[in-house]
Order: C-alpha cells, then structure tokens, then sequence
C-alpha cells in the first residue's frame, strides 16, 4: 500500500518533500498531489510512490472584498471560499467547473482548482483560472519553499510562474497557498435561448459579435436540452442555443430586448429569469447532463469551428 | 547599475560576427556603422546607454532563426528590441551583444471577424490594430499611453498594460497565441485563435518575460466590439484621502469603471496648463473616469458614482457632454508625462503597484521622502489596480540629484512592496529594478524563476544582465541539494 501523508502546513509538507527527495537518486519517492481528489478523474491515473494529500493545509487567510483579492490555503475547500465569496456578493467571475454534480463529489479544495485550470462559460468574456491567479506559494520537487507574484493585479516583476502553475496538473511543484482576484457578482441575469435554430454557428457569432456583452453562449442539441431541469429548455423538442446577458438591473433590461431583435430571425426566442439562469447556467458549467459512466472531453477549439468539430465527432 | 563585463573575445570576433549577419540579411539590414547604431544606444530609460555590438534588422522568422541559431553557435548574446519605447532599460544594448530589431515585421497578417482576432508581426505598433479593425466597430482593448509607438511584440514581452485595463485586462488577458524563435534557433507555436490549450500555459509564462526567453515573431490578439457608449467624468476631491475611499467605495459596490485614473495637485496643475482638459486647480486629488456599455448601464452607473462621490465630500463632478468633450478630459491624463517633463529638465518614472487602500498611507509617506530628498514629486495612479507612477523631477546638471532621484525612487519602490505591492505594474524590471529583485524575492523564488530561463536558454545568452541581479549557470541552478533526514517524519499525520 502506497504511503499517504496528511500535512497540516506548510512545513509539513516541506517535510514530505524533502524526505521523499533524501533517498539515493534510484531509490527517490514519487510522490501524488491531491486536495480532495474529487478531479482525479481527469487525465491519466498517476501512480506513485506515496500521496500527499493537501486537504489539511486549509484556510482562508485573507480576504479584502473592496480590494478584489483572497489568499486561501492549497487546501481549503471550495464551498468555504464559495460561502465567503456570497457573503459579500463576490465571485471567481471565471467560474469554475465544480465536480459536484457529475461525480457526485463536493467541490473539491482551491489548490485542486487551480492545478486543474477549471473555468466554465464565462471564460470568453472574464477569463479563465490563469486569468485570476496572482500569485502563490509552494514547495518545489526539490524541497525548496518558492512564491511567485503577489496579491496585485498589475504585476511584471519577474517571470510570471502563476501562469505555468495554472493547469499543471500536480507536476511542477505543490502549491500551499494562493491568492487569487475576485469579482463583484452581477446584480442581474437573464438568459435568452434560441428554439431550433438550423444555425446555431451564427446565433452564437452575432450574439458575440453585438455590443451587448453577453457572459456566455452555448448550444445544447436536442438529446443535452431534453435532458435540462430547466422548463423552457425541456419543452421544446428542438435543439436550444442559450445567451446569458449580466450586469446592472437598468443595463440588462435593454440588452436583452435589443438581442432578441437581432436574434429573432433564427427561431423562436425565451427569456429565463435569474433563477432558471442560474440553474441552466451550472448545468453546462458543470456537464451535469451526464454522469460518471460517461467518458467526457473538454475541447477548446477556434469559436466559428466549434459545431462543425462537435458534428464531426458525432458523426 | 553595473552590467555583465562584456566578453573581450566576442567583441575582437566583431568582424566575423558581421559578415555572418550579412550573410543571413543581406544589404541595410546589419547596421555597424557608429552613427547609425547611435540610434538603438538607450530605449526610453535614458539614464543608461550603450552602443551594440551590431544591429540586425531581419524581415522573416526563417531570418531570425538564422540568426540566433548563428549567435548560438557563435556564444554571442542577443538583445530583443521592438520600439524601444520600454521604461525600464529592457532593450539598453549589450557591448558584446547583437540587437535584434524587430522594426520591419510590421504587417497585421489576418483579421477574422469571425472569431474576434487578429493575426499581426510584432512590430506593428500597438495602436495600429485598432486602427485595422476600428471601422467594423472593433478594437484592441489594451492601451498603454504609449500606444502610437510600442510594438505589440515589446507589449507582450512587458506585459503592457493602459487606462482601460482595470475592466478589460491586460496584455496577457487579451492574447491568444505566439510564434516565438529559441536561442538555438526552433521555431515554436503557442497557442492560436482558441482560448485554451492542452499541457502548461507556456504562452502565459512568455508574455512579461522582458526577451528573456526567445524572440517573438508573429502575435495572435482579441479584439472586442466597442461599447455603444462612453462618457467620461471628473471627480474632485479636497484630499488624497477621499480620494482612496471612492475608489474602494466604487468598487465595494460592484462597480468596475472601463477606466480609473488619480492624480495629485502638482500633476492636475501641470497636465491643466500643458493642456486644457477642463481640470478643477482647487481639488488636491482629481480622477478621471470612464463609464461604458449600453447607454442605459452608463447613466445607471453615472448616478451610482455620482451619489457615491457626494457621499465622501467630493468638491466637483463633472460627465462629459458630448465625444469632444470625453476626449478633452482624457487629454490632460494621455499627456501625463509631457506636462510633467515641462516643469524639470529630468524625471524619472516610477512604477509600483499597491494595495488600493494603501495608498493614501504611501502618498503621505512618499511626501516625506521628497522633503527628505528635496525633490519635487507628482503623482498619477492606475486608481482602480493600485498601479502608482510617482514621476520624480531632477537637474541632471546639478550635482548630486540624479543620485538623489534614483536613492528616492528605490525608497518609493521598497515602500510599495513593505505595504504588499510589487516593484513593477507595467513597465518591467529590466535593468532599472533589477538590483531591487531581492527586495520581493528571496534567492530561491529568483532561482526557481531562473530554471525556467534555463528551460528555453540554457545557454544564458538572451537578454543577461536583465530582470535577475545574479546570473547563475543553469548546471549549478541544475544541482541538487540532498537532506540528510531520512525518517517519515513522526509529526505529520499519516493513515
Ligand atoms: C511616453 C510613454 C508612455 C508609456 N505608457 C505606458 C503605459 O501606459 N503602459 C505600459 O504598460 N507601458 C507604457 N510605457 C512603456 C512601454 O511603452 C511598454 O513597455 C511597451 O510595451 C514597450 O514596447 P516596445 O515595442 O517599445 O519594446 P522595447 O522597449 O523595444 O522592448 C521592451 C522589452 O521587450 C523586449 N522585446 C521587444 N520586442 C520583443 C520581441 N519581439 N520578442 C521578444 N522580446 C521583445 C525587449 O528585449 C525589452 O526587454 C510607456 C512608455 C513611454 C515612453
């Protein structure tokens, strides 16, 4: 049985590091990074020699809402930032994929996120977790503490390693702490679908193209609609093209009138109010239209080539 | 600022190095001449000047391929160089080295609407891929004050960042991919007009490396459609410090202006007087705002900040009329430098970053540094993300000052990272805050950074003596340190 260490700090798992580094170079310890493990899933299966799991090196150690930042532990979980961030109307504005739903998982720990790089439909418009990282801790496989930018936005002192640590997968170094920017939450959301849209490469385009700022597109053929806890989107019998519009009360009530003008020409239009957007708009973060028995891709591919790659695949 | 003692044997192999240049770009393109390479002795850091070794002005990544795998070959350093517009020494030649001059790649390759991109060389200037797209109502959202001059290749490399960065982020935020030339001459693609990629954003780690890691030869962009509308405002206050609370007290309400800029009494007066942008003289902080989006969201908003201003004692308030009168308010805040330069025969330009709340602690705390010094100071700030440009005026003639600017200008930076800032918002470490690193990072954070150096130029020749006050070799940064300890360590909980 593999060697499972649970640190409670950071010089704990400084400890594990270099411990596992000590031995002859033949004899060195690999060693698997994990926060919860609830995105073990992805990718490959790491086999090494011991696991060292993060979840105890957790809190937040600083959080200023008027200042748009949050330092947590590698190890916090994602429902206590979640929770902290919704106290103050604030959000990760490139909102992470959360495991929950499909694997039937809680939310996983910050680290986890960000060693992941998750972002969901907002991503054109807010960026995605690389876009958020400031800066960091960590221990490097060569037993050294390191950090790396800082807790500002604006900042070119020094490589920027948040980036290459964004998405490595546990294969750089393990992080202990983040900071990361938050966003004030929108204040309004409504979600505009397009029913049986022969197009939908176009619906997307000009929703994109247009002035209106919209926070997300997606398309859900027919069989994903069906398969929505939202009315309007499991009625239909037809394919469904969605458009999140967000912002001030005032602001949202022209932009989506103006887009179902520009869109009205492609089919039928709805309008979901802010608690069926929020509902849709987890379900396609999420991919909570499938369950673990599916094996899932993520594709990121040039816009105007997305349905053409996802009608090749399904042939 | 001392910089790496050039190699005596490159620069007795100068001959040699020249024809093998002219070899690879024929005609004009290997500048030697002394006169002419006057022109790339300094980039906009004029306290250092060097002269290069040679020029080379190449027209095709097979050229500079070529060229660096040559230099490679040869043990020669190289110096990207874009515009030369940089803050910070970044492009300041090598003696020994060979600057590489990226001055003729200056076409836009592709603009595909489609997909909300544009496809350029990096010399073309940052300002001339809004130009491009501007008529189909499109833009390129970051805009540095520099924008008619720099490159969009030495905006990537410095991460350059603008007014409009506080909503639509900067450089890094709003690129989609490179083509990039190695010191051993490989040819590499990152990224492209997707979002995201596979493996590790090595496209993220390139952008702000200050052409430490390869030169780049071909930059993909966003574009974004432009609001429908925008209006300016000009909001004055009897003290910095209400200032600072408006700002947080913006953003504290879900508010994220397009743009956030502060500036102190000297620079409103001096801006004012360089150009009339309808500033109030009788205010000690003013911020210029911009509001955009639908019509509708900016007169919400407009209301909003309005009510928030009255709330902290605002003493003027003022929102653009009309286009004209938008631009007028900008004018001043785009012309920060100029109007400032009028009032000393030298400034210098500082570049720190701080916690917005800090700030009214770190003006007053700079106020003191300038009795201290006797010199005088003036003050423009990135409000909305802590980004704070004291320019700092001198007499290079006059004995002494230069050395007292520079002495007061570290004081600046060693405050902006005591209150949690860093030493660069935009403009980059360089050679100007080089010696300065060890300020924010130990000799393990630098030495960490420098491995990935070794990972795309293990041989050190791009770029040394910039950004990282020790050059270290990439074997010994290779070695490793073995712990004694081989126990599991009781104290740590273990299943
Ligand atoms: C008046 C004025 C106002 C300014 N305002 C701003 C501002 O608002 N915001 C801001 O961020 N900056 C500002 N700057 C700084 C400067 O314009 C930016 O840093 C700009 O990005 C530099 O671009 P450049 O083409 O002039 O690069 P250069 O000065 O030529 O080079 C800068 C660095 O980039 C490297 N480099 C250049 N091209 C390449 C390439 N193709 N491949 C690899 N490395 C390369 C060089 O080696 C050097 O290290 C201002 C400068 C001036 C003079």
């Amino acid at each position: 049985m593999v060697d499972t260490f649970n640190p409670e700090n950071e010089d704990h798992v400084l400890d594990v590091v270099r411990w596992a580094v000590s031995n002859q170079p033949d004899q060195a310890k690999s060693l698997e990074i994990v926060g919860q493990g609830t995105k073990r899933g992805l990718g490959s299966v790491v086999q090494a020699d011991a696991v060292v799991t993060m979840s105890g090196v957790s809190g937040i150690t600083l959080y200023e809402p008027e200042e748009l930042v949050m330092t947590a532990r590698a190890g916090t979980p994602v429902v206590e930032i979640q929770a902290a961030l919704d106290e103050a109307n604030q959000m990760m504005a490139f909102e992470p994929w959360l495991p929950g739903p499909l694997y039937d998982q809680n939310g996983g720990t910050i680290g986890g996120l960000f060693a992941t790089a998750m972002c969901g439909p907002r991503r054109p418009l807010s960026g995605s977790a690389r876009d958020h990282l400031l800066g960091f801790h960590a221990i490097s496989g060569r037993g050294e503490t390191f950090k790396s930018g800082g807790r500002v936005v604006k900042n070119v002192t020094g490589f920027d390693l948040s980036k290459l640590m964004t998405g490595s997968m546990g294969t750089l170094a393990i992080m202990t702490e983040v900071t990361f920017k938050v966003l004030p939450g929108p204040q309004k959301a409504r979600t505009i679908l397009v029913l049986g849209a022969d197009d939908p490469n176009r619906v997307m385009r000009d929703a994109q193209n247009s002035p209106y700022e919209v926070s997300g597109v997606a398309h859900l053929p027919q069989s994903m609609a069906a398969r929505s806890s939202v009315s309007y989107v499991n009625n239909g019998e037809t394919c469904v093209t969605a458009i999140r519009v967000e912002g001030p009360a005032p602001s949202v009530d022209v932009r989506c009138p103006a887009l179902q003008d520009l869109l009205s020409g492609y089919g039928d239009i709805r309008e979901l109010h802010t608690s069926n957007t929020v509902a849709l708009w987890q379900e396609i973060r999420d991919a909570s239209f499938f369950d673990d028995t599916h094996q899932i891709w993520r594709l990121s591919v040039t816009p105007s080539q997305g349905i053409t790659v996802a009608s090749e695949l399904t042939g | 600022m001392k910089m790496p003692t050039p190699k005596t044997e490159t620069i007795a192999r100068r001959p040699e190095i020249i024809e093998a240049l002219r070899a690879i770009v024929p005609g004009e393109g290997v500048v030697v001449d002394e006169n002419e390479l006057r022109v790339y002795e300094c980039d906009g850091l004029m306290a250092y000047k060097q002269l290069p070794l040679v020029v080379v002005l190449p027209q095709t990544t097979a050229q500079v391929s070529q060229i660096l795998k040559k230099c490679h070959e040869m043990g020669v350093n190289i110096v990207p160089r874009g515009a030369g517009t940089g803050l910070s020494g970044g492009a300041l030649p090598l003696a020994d080295g060979v600057t590489v001059g990226l001055g003729k790649f200056n076409k836009i390759i592709d603009v595909d609407y489609e997909n909300r991109s544009v496809v350029a060389q990096p010399g073309v200037t940052n300002r001339a891929i809004t130009d491009m797209v501007e008529d189909r109502g499109y833009y390129y959202a970051p805009d540095p004050s520099s924008k008619i001059a720099c490159s969009i290749g030495g905006n990537v490399a410095e991460n350059a960042g603008g007014m409009h960065c506080l909503k639509y982020g900067l450089t890094t935020n709003n690129l989609l991919g490179l083509e990039m030339v190695l010191m051993d001459g490989e040819v590499i693609r990152l990224g492209g007009k997707h979002m995201d990629a596979g493996g590790l954003d090595l496209l993220g780690a390139v952008t702000s490396s200050e052409g430490l890691l390869g030169i780049i030869t071909e930059v993909t962009v966003r574009i974004l459609k432009q609001p429908d509308t925008a209006k300016s405002l000009l909001v004055g206050f009897p003290d910095i410090e209400s200032g600072g609370r408006y700002v947080a007290q913006i953003i504290s309400a879900g508010i994220i202006p397009g743009a956030m800029e502060m500036m102190d009494k000297m620079a409103i007066g001096a801006m004012q007087d360089f150009v009339d942008s309808g500033y109030p003289l009788d205010v000690d902080a003013l911020l210029v705002m911009e509001l955009d989006g639908p019509q509708a969201e900016v007169d919400f908003l407009t209301g909003r900040v309005r009510e928030i201003a009255l709330g902290v004692g605002s003493t003027f308030f003022r929102v653009s009329e009309n286009e004209a009168e938008r631009e007028q308010f900008w004018k001043g805040r785009m012309s920060a430098f100029p109007s400032i330069g009028r009032l000393s025969p030298d400034y210098m330009v500082m570049d720190g970053t701080i916690p917005r709340h800090k700030l009214p602690d770190v003006l007053g705390r700079i106020d003191k540094l300038a009795k201290k010094y006797d010199l005088r100071v003036a003050n423009v700030f990135h409000a909305g993300d802590g980004n704070l440009h004291p320019l700092i005026l001198y007499d290079a003639n006059v004995a002494g000052e230069l050395d007292a600017a520079e002495a007061f200008g570290h004081d600046i930076l060693q405050l902006c990272v005591e209150v949690g800032g860093v030493l660069s918002g935009e403009h980059g470490i360089g050679v100007e805050k080089r010696d300065l690193m060890g300020e924010m990072f130990t000799e393990n954070d630098m030495k960490q950074q420098q491995r990935l150096k070794c990972a795309f130029d293990p041989a050190g020749l791009m770029n040394p003596g910039k950004v990282y006050p020790t050059l270290h070799r990439c074997a010994e940064l290779g070695r490793m340190h073995v712990h004694d300890g081989k126990l599991p360590f009781p104290e740590i909980p273990r299943f």
